[in-house]
């Protein structure tokens, strides 16, 4: 069984549809990455799959377990990393920590240990009574993605991380998400820092204009755009001329 | 290219309607009607102790210091958006026709203030003080001329030395006080004096605006400006694009709760935002204090209408107007965010209506405080079944 199976979603904000017909999954120990130029529909999947928005058609599952059927089960599956970090403003770092453990029922013990080696990681043990009003933008994303690593799930689903973070934050990051991935986790992150999805990602969809134009390792990528040897930057150049001049 | 000039008026016009929008929920809010009562009994009281004055009242001492604190806290309505720093600095140079009717409508406003000030002030002067028109006609005269000075000078200095705002707050307020005293007195020379010092700071400080137009500043210096406006509306409605002031209380720490995931939301949000932590001291208090009135169905009938309003402003003030909270993701437990906040309005709503209810014991007959608790509780149970069925 897939970790996150989407099987012909269409969907949008309105009636009008932004994306159409998307069927992609999400195997255990795998970091799928999805391209798109801005507008291309990956916030609104990923906003389908979150569940704030419900699909015109199709279906999405995590674990087997839909949102309308057993909306807690899915929701305990995975976390979410948005592009622009959403904090609370009345609660301090450590609170912020707290109320993911109190949400994804972790114990106290197993939660602290949490805590302490997230917090050294990304170097923040000394704003742990912090607001986040004095928070510069990489700290706040720091905070989001802690709160994400946090309640280890079995899905995490990141919008653009790396907006904001400086390299060392960056780094950390990147050993988080290959320490989850080895121990099973699944990952589907959006990015349009190329090299490093190229690098780290062991699938790649590339959607365009709502749809999904190719799907696979970089090798069926290639061969998907007849362009054997291409680079992610390549491809992904192609694929948006392509379908201007078409 | 549209001018900067109306640039400055089309914003003027919606900041208009901003202020207007908001001022209906003031208004018609509950301190209105506190407010109401406040300048009504004032007035009479004021009127009354007018036709007999105590002996050597300081007169002129009360209204200069009046007319004083009336002109110098204003600042300039530059009306400033965050995003001029980029698209008004090419036209820098220019910037003096959108700067121009900036100051002339905060002129405009600080006048409209002090000459109603000197207007309640005419009585006390006239009857008291024993002044004669011509001196009022002059006083009327220096109020406009003190408004225009401090609404520039103030300007000045928050453009050339943010630095020495709180001395320049200082040398005006005492400048200030010295013309209107002076003039009031009869005391022409030191009011000449203090007429001279104040032309010679506005002219050392019009050479300090000689740097470029510091954006950053004077839009920050908006915002908080426009913020403490938004929040005092807060109060009363729930305003959009207003960041509620946080304070961590860390005395209260002992009351948060952890129990569960709205639980530990509610509790932090009410004892840690201020217009909401506030708005609960200000209402609570007057219910308390209610009960000590003499008249039983007033008491009675402010009970309902306070308890009630702490049900409502607490409502709105816990039920984030965010489009997105992670909380929204988070494994739901089995009470929704509206039915933990519904329980929570009943402690903050009950609890000060439980206090002025032994306080009402001692005081009132039976019938008047349990009418008045019946009603407060079934106007709270109402709201809050109205919200319930609401999506």
């Amino acid at each position: 069984m897939s970790l996150l199976k989407l099987d012909k979603v269409t969907g949008g904000y309105s009636k009008k549809a932004v994306i159409h017909n998307i069927s992609f999954t999400v195997e255990p120990g795998e970091l799928v990455g999805l391209i798109g130029l801005n507008g291309a529909g990956k916030s609104t999947t990923i906003k389908h799959i979150i569940g704030l928005l419900q699909p015109h058609s199709g279906e999405i599952s995590i674990n087997g377990h839909t949102i309308s059927t057993q909306s807690e089960a899915y929701r305990k599956s995975f976390t979410y990393i948005p592009e622009t970090p959403v904090l609370y403003d009345d609660l301090t770092l450590q609170e912020h920590l707290e109320l993911v453990a109190l949400a994804y029922e972790i114990d106290e013990d197993q939660a602290k240990q949490r805590v302490d080696a997230l917090l050294e990681e990304f170097r923040m043990q000394k704003r742990l009574k912090w607001f986040p009003t004095h928070f510069s933008k990489g700290m706040k994303q720091k905070v989001m993605i802690m709160s994400a690593f946090m309640a280890n799930p079995a899905l995490y689903i990141i919008d653009e991380p790396f907006v904001g973070l400086d390299p060392l934050a960056i780094r950390a990051l990147l050993n988080q998400l290959e320490t989850r991935k080895q121990n099973g986790a699944g990952i589907l992150m959006t990015t349009h820092v190329l090299a490093t999805a190229e690098k780290y990602c062991d699938k790649l969809i590339l959607l365009h204009n709502g749809k999904i134009r190719a799907a696979g390792t970089m090798e069926d990528l290639r061969k998907a755009l007849g362009m054997p040897g291409a680079s992610l930057d390549d491809l992904y150049i192609a694929m948006t001329e392509e379908q201007e001049y078409a | 290219m549209r001018n900067l000039q109306s640039l400055y008026g089309q914003r003027f016009q919606s900041y208009f309607l901003d202020i207007q929008k908001y001022m209906q929920f003031i208004i018609s809010g509950h301190i209105a009607i506190v407010l109401l009562f406040v300048i009504g009994a004032a007035g009479y009281s004021y009127s009354e102790w007018l036709k007999t004055p105590p002996e050597g009242f300081p007169v002129f001492l009360v209204a200069a210091s009046l007319l004083m604190l009336v002109v110098v806290p204003n600042r300039p309505a530059l009306l400033l958006k965050q995003a001029d720093h980029y698209y008004l600095l090419p036209m820098e140079s220019k910037l003096l026709f959108y700067l121009k009717p900036a100051l002339r409508w905060s002129v405009t406003i600080v006048v409209i203030r002090a000459l109603v000030v000197t207007v309640v002030l005419l009585p006390l002067l006239t009857r008291v003080g024993e002044l004669e028109t011509s001196m009022l006609l002059a006083l009327g005269g220096v109020v406009v001329a003190a408004s225009y000075w401090n609404v520039h000078t103030k300007f000045h200095v928050l453009w050339g030395r943010p630095d020495a705002l709180l001395l320049d707050f200082f040398v005006r307020a005492l400048l200030l006080f010295g013309i209107f005293y002076f003039l009031l007195v009869g005391n022409l020379v030191l009011f000449i004096a203090c007429l001279g010092l104040a032309g010679g700071y506005f002219l050392a400080t019009k050479k300090m605006a000689m740097t470029p137009f510091p954006f950053d500043r004077m839009i920050d210096f908006e915002q908080q400006r426009m913020q403490r406006f938004y929040q005092f509306a807060n109060y009363f409605t729930e305003v959009p694009h207003v960041r509620s002031k946080v304070s961590r209380r860390a005395w209260a720490d002992g009351i948060l709760t952890k129990k569960d995931l709205h639980s530990f939301l509610i509790t932090r949000s009410f004892i840690r935002k201020d217009e909401l932590f506030y708005m609960w001291i200000r209402l609570a208090l007057l219910v308390i204090v209610f009960p000590f009135l003499s008249f039983s169905y007033v008491v009675a009938g402010l009970m309902v209408v306070f308890t009630f309003a702490i049900a409502i402003q607490t409502y709105q003030g816990l039920l984030f107007n965010q489009l997105f909270r992670m909380d929204m993701l988070y494994p739901q437990p089995h009470l929704t965010r509206s039915q933990a906040v519904s329980r929570f309005v009943r402690i903050v709503s009950y609890s000060p209506l439980a206090i002025s209810l032994l306080v009402a014991l001692s005081q009132h007959p039976p019938i008047f405080w349990g009418l008045g608790a019946l009603a407060a509780v079934v106007s709270v149970e109402w709201y809050l079944l109205r919200k319930k069925k609401q999506p």
